[in-house]
């Protein structure tokens, strides 16, 4: 299936493209260098996924998996860059992250990121005060500082996940 | 690509809490950049095909 095309708004960083139900997304990497506490050769690399829709018609819209080829083609073009990392975040705070994380995991594996050089690594957060969600890293394979990467992951979670 | 973002000197109590609302207040700063800069909607133009107005 073809992605919608897409262009870099270089000026904001935004990746942005229109469905044919007229959702326009806007797509953004934000720099995220401030979460892991890490070497600055990984720290300033990871950038939050954030997925907008900008502007959509009233009513219901019809399900549309050209969108998630373009995110996956609009990926691909910012791990360009190889040293690029991806955080995504699934937002559990109305009790839908588990199904949002299934949903992340199938897009993974349908498009088969894996096998296009691409490694996932996933970490449960359960917090003290009792919110649970999942974060997940994505990386290229070819990343040097793969092993570094997971450790920072593990880390974030050994702090986040003791009991306070 | 670095931001007015600060690296965290303290970390906040709830990390998660933390990156879903930094989530949600990226998201509203994208709808509001896109009411305000014409250049995006010039892009959307471009994407469709369509001249400019």
């Amino acid at each position: 299936m073809e992605a919608y095309p897409f262009q870099l708004f270089p000026e904001e960083h935004f990746y942005l493209f229109k469905t044919r139900y007229n959702i326009r997304y806007a797509i953004r990497f934000k720099p995220s260098f401030y979460v892991l506490d890490a070497d600055p050769v990984i720290a300033d690399n990871v950038y939050e996924l954030v997925i907008a829709q900008i502007e959509k018609p009233e009513g219901s819209i019809p399900p549309d998996e050209r969108i998630l080829y373009t995110i996956a083609a609009i990926a691909e073009d910012f791990f360009k860059k190889a040293e690029n990392i991806a955080i995504y975040v699934c937002d559990d705070s109305d009790g839908k992250g588990k199904a949002r994380k299934r949903k992340f995991d199938g897009w993974f594996h349908y498009l088969n990121f894996e096998g296009r050089g691409f490694i996932k690594i996933d970490q449960g957060f359960h917090e003290a005060d009792g919110f649970s969600y999942s974060a997940s890293l994505i990386f290229k394979s070819e990343n040097r500082m793969k092993i570094q990467i997971i450790t920072a992951l593990d880390d974030l979670a050994a702090k986040y996940n003791q009991p306070k | 690509m670095r931001t007015t973002e600060q690296k965290l000197t303290e970390p906040p109590k709830s990390l998660g809490r933390w990156l879903m609302e930094s989530k949600r207040q990226s998201q509203k700063e994208m709808q509001e950049v896109y009411k305000k800069n014409p250049k995006i909607k010039e892009i959307f133009e471009k994407l469709e095909g369509k001249p400019k107005q």
